[in-house]
């Protein structure tokens, strides 16, 4: 009897003992990462295959080749696998599951893999693009588009959108435009180029100095700053269309930028005799002043639930960067280091500030989080660079630089890696603004 | 005789204005002399009165548009030399009643565009403020700013640095 | 169920010999037991790595590797276009017409022709990295080719060391890193890996056995922190998240079973920190004689940013 309960006491405890390591939570060495090898996925993206077997120019084949594979290589995201290195069998297209061999893609190392398949018939096509990963075998997406030659960019930017969504959870910032200042016709006007930089095309023509574009939050408007009437003045005109509102007060009318979510805007007007931000209509009627202080306060830019509003003050003697509490209006002062701090740009995210701090006589990006208050340089030893814009998402952060000598427009990382010029024009480029997304569908 | 009268113009007209117009920086504070009620002309007949007028304007206005003030860098108060200097302009405005001008404010390309516009209308306004406490009517003063945006010379160097940090003066 | 089987053992045994019963039973029950587990952790739906979770990146590199052993020698089939490329230091084989080095105790790294790239991104992190890697594409077989050359010339230039000399090295690293990273062994136990089945490597020390599963620790680490891809884009560049990981690690080298201890909250940093254990799989094979059947440790992943 007093065995048989040992016997099963003993039982119990040795199976309890044989279990209890494996059962307790972690009872194990763990050892630490801190830093991933590569911010990059390997994306491996095959040349666009013809789907019907004539009729698709070869040179549209390349051509929305380049489209998806420079834009998806733009959001710095990815890391392209040189097509150098792809293991393809000629004349065997890579395009649907059932023909893809996942191995001789995680051999060379892409964990992504974008498929795209054309045909042509005269001037309609038909589009199929798919997006795998490659370590589970699985299809992420899969979409199939019709339109004619000339919508090959738009559909193919608008599936590199839908990759973006799918592995980052944020839609992708291919419909966005940039707007910038070029003096190449002899006079400071404001053009539009798609984000990539591509097909910029003129807004203004006035044939004066024209400077400081703003894009209003549904992307249809732009104020800018123009010297049309000899003076400081802003005007607000349709992105697409004539219509048009100005803000012609006595003194300057400048930094106009746009409250999020709003048909209103802010900027610096000195009619009163105090350089002052003021809260304007759309249409260009000032509706009350939003700063209070003797000293200049200019360059507002507006969190993105319009709580906050980030501008410039000399208040303390330098130009420094505040942030005011709609609501309640207080003021804080949110640069303590270097004696020259302007131009904030509230990131899409709310977290961060992008701004431009000088140092001797050169002037360098800066982000700044609003949590810890901790300014983190971008640009450093590269000339000039100035006028930092956010990219709709957050991730990518439009300035213009003098590291070539002219002023050209570069864009870079949100945490500064990656930065590279973003077009060439005649003259000299500056002032980057970046639009919101500025999707059709 | 009147080739005495020539030279003496010579002498004490046009070489002062020369050396005024050397340097725009580190101008020494010349005094110009009072435009000369003189006869001006080497032609013989007396000239008219208000020829003699309209040159003397001309000459003063010409100083009056060529003189420029200065400023330090980010900053839009007037040292003693533009004081001075404004003082002169003063003189001219308070001479000439019907003259309206305008000041533009400049800056030096450092700094960022749109807060050089604003230093630029400060530094505008503050030339303007002083006109005013010296009597002239601030109607007949407009001021603009046109900030980094219209340098006159581009080098970067200290010198040409502080010769686009400047007021100047038009008349409308 | 159990309990059943031990009853019906118990009731054959009960029939023996009642001196030799009580020792039978529990002998049988022990053996039960042992099998019951060893069921369990077979069925278990276990990440058994196939073949094709394969570590990343193809292509070269210009690795200038310490005091690396043998192995270029020995280089793998050149021919043969699919390589599977993995990190240059380990001997992490998975084709068997690659010719593995004999390993002894913790192996020395052989240089790998198919050599790791590494795209260091234009920041540089601050790694502690040894060698500096720089990152071209070509053909896999012509890059084997070069690479292997290149390795010949470079192995003779660095005398091939004894493996003492190699392990200290490790040895000498692993402390190094020890200072900025913390390993949980510093709970002086070698109750490393004891998970299951105990015994230390027999006849060594146990600072001996401390130091070398250290040294493995980091050789894992290095493994999985080359594979580990992640941009702090996805996390809104904050610093303090951290996703914990648990796999085991079975003697050859498999990684048969990877969990998660804790998720970071962010799906992107979870997702990445799984993959890169994914993609290291196989790593080196438990050095011998060091932990009975399988290793299991933890990985905590916690990007601090890149400046």
């Amino acid at each position: 009897m007093i065995k048989r309960s040992g016997h099963t006491l003993r039982v119990a405890t040795v199976f309890i003992i044989l279990l209890l390591p494996a059962a307790v939570f972690g009872q194990y060495d763990y050892i630490d990462i801190n830093n991933p090898f590569s911010r990059k996925i390997p994306m491996a993206i095959p040349a666009f295959a013809a789907l019907n077997s004539d009729g698709t120019d070869p040179t549209l084949l390349k051509k929305a080749t380049d489209v998806l594979t420079n834009s998806l290589d733009f959001t710095g995201f990815f890391n392209m696998i040189d097509r150098g290195a792809y293991l393809l069998e000629p004349g065997n297209p890579v395009i649907t599951i059932d023909q893809i061999n996942f191995r001789n893609w995680t051999t060379i190392g892409a964990e992504l893999l974008v498929t795209g398949g054309l045909s042509q018939t005269g001037s309609l096509v038909d589009i199929e693009l798919r997006l795998f990963d490659t370590l589970t075998g699985k299809r992420l997406l899969g979409k199939r588009y019709h339109g004619t030659v000339d919508d090959v960019r738009p559909i193919i930017l608008r599936f590199c959108n839908e990759v973006i969504l799918q592995l980052t959870g944020k839609r992708g910032i291919f419909d966005s435009k940039i707007a910038f200042v070029s003096n190449g016709s002899g006079n400071k006007e404001i053009l539009i180029c798609d984000f990539d930089g591509s097909n910029p095309v003129p807004f203004t023509r006035h044939g004066t100095i024209s400077l400081s574009p703003a894009w209003s939050s549904d992307g249809k408007w732009i104020a800018y700053t123009t010297y049309v009437n000899k003076k400081p003045d802003i005007f607000i005109h349709r992105t697409e269309g004539s219509e048009k509102a100005t803000v012609e007060e006595k003194g300057i009318n400048i930094t106009p930028s746009w409250v999020p979510g709003q048909f209103t805007l802010s900027a610096t007007m000195s009619f009163a005799g105090n350089q002052e931000i003021y809260l304007l209509t759309g249409s260009g009627k000032i509706i009350k002043k939003i700063t209070n202080n003797w000293a200049s306060d200019l360059s507002p830019s507006w969190a993105p639930d319009a709580k906050m509003m980030a501008f410039v003050s000399n208040r303390t003697g330098a130009p420094q960067i505040y942030v005011q509490d709609i609501k309640t209006g207080q003021v804080e002062r949110l640069t303590f280091e270097g004696n020259y701090n302007t131009q904030p740009n509230w990131s899409p995210t709310g977290d961060r500030i992008a701004y431009t701090s000088m140092a001797g006589s050169r002037n360098d990006i800066f982000t700044i989080d609003l949590k810890r208050r901790q300014p983190l340089q971008l640009t450093q030893d590269t000339g000039n660079n100035e006028s930092p814009s956010w990219s709709p998402d957050g991730s990518l952060i439009a300035f213009s630089s003098t590291r070539e000598g002219p002023a050209r427009i570069y864009v870079m990382t949100a945490f500064g890696a990656d930065q590279r010029r973003l077009l060439t024009m005649p003259g000299e480029q500056s002032s980057p603004s970046w639009s919101p997304n500025l999707s059709k569908y | 005789m009147r080739k005495k009268l020539w030279i003496f113009l010579a002498l004490f007209l046009v070489i002062p204005v020369l050396l005024g117009t050397v340097s725009c920086a580190k101008k020494t504070v010349t005094k110009e002399e009072p435009a000369p009620v003189m006869a001006p002309a080497p032609a013989p007949p007396p000239p008219p009165v208000e020829d003699k007028a309209a040159k003397a304007f001309d000459m003063a206005k010409s100083e009056f548009l060529r003189e420029n003030i200065y400023f330090a860098f980010d900053k839009s108060i007037l040292d003693d030399m533009a004081q001075a200097t404004l003082k002169n302009k003063a003189e001219f405005l308070k001479t000439y009643p019907d003259v309206y001008t305008t000041i533009e404010g400049h800056c030096d390309e450092r700094g960022t565009p749109e807060y050089n516009l604003a230093l630029g209308e400060r530094r505008a306004e503050s030339a303007k403020s002083f006109l005013v406490d010296m009597g002239i009517e601030a109607y007949r003063i407009s001021t603009v700013s046109y900030g980094e945006e219209r340098p006159v010379c581009t080098e970067q160097t200290e010198d040409c640095w502080a010769k686009n940090r400047r007021d100047n003066f038009i008349i409308n | 169920m159990k309990k059943r089987a031990s009853h019906a053992a118990s009731n054959r045994i009960a029939s023996i010999d009642v001196g030799n019963r009580t020792l039978l039973f529990y002998i049988g029950v022990s053996l039960l037991l042992h099998i019951v587990l060893m069921a369990v952790f077979i069925i278990m739906p276990a990440l058994t790595p196939s073949r094709r979770y394969i570590p990343s990146a193809v292509n070269v590199s210009l690795v200038s590797i310490p005091a690396l052993g043998n192995g270029a020698a020995k280089a793998p089939a050149p021919e043969k276009p699919v390589v599977k490329s993995t990190v240059p230091e380990k001997p992490a084989v998975t084709k068997e017409a690659v010719v593995k080095p004999v390993p002894v105790k913790p192996p020395p790294p052989p240089p790998k022709p198919e050599a790791e790239v590494s795209t260091a991104p234009t920041p540089k992190p601050k790694t502690k990295k040894k060698e500096s890697l720089k990152r071209k594409t070509f053909k896999p077989s012509e890059v084997i080719k070069d690479a292997v050359s290149k390795m010949e010339k470079k192995v003779e230039k660095t005398r091939p060391s004894k493996l003492e000399e190699t392990m200290n090295r490790l040895k000498q690293q692993v402390e190094k890193e020890d200072r900025s990273r913390k390993t949980n062994a510093g709970a002086g136990s070698g109750q490393a890996g004891t998970v299951i089945g105990s015994p230390t490597g027999r006849g060594l020390s146990a600072g001996q056995f401390q130091s070398r599963v250290q040294v493995y620790q980091a050789e894992i680490a290095y493994q999985v922190q080359k594979n580990w891809v992640f941009s702090e884009l996805m996390s809104s560049g904050r610093t303090d998240l951290e996703a914990i990981l648990g796999f085991k690690i079975r003697p050859n080298g498999e990684i048969s079973d990877i969990w998660f201890d804790q998720r970071s909250g962010n799906t992107y940093l979870d997702e990445s920190a799984y993959r890169a254990i994914v993609k290291s799989n196989p790593l080196p094979p438990l050095p011998a004689g060091l932990f009975n059947g399988d290793y299991t440790v933890g990985i905590r992943f916690g990007p601090k940013g890149i400046k």
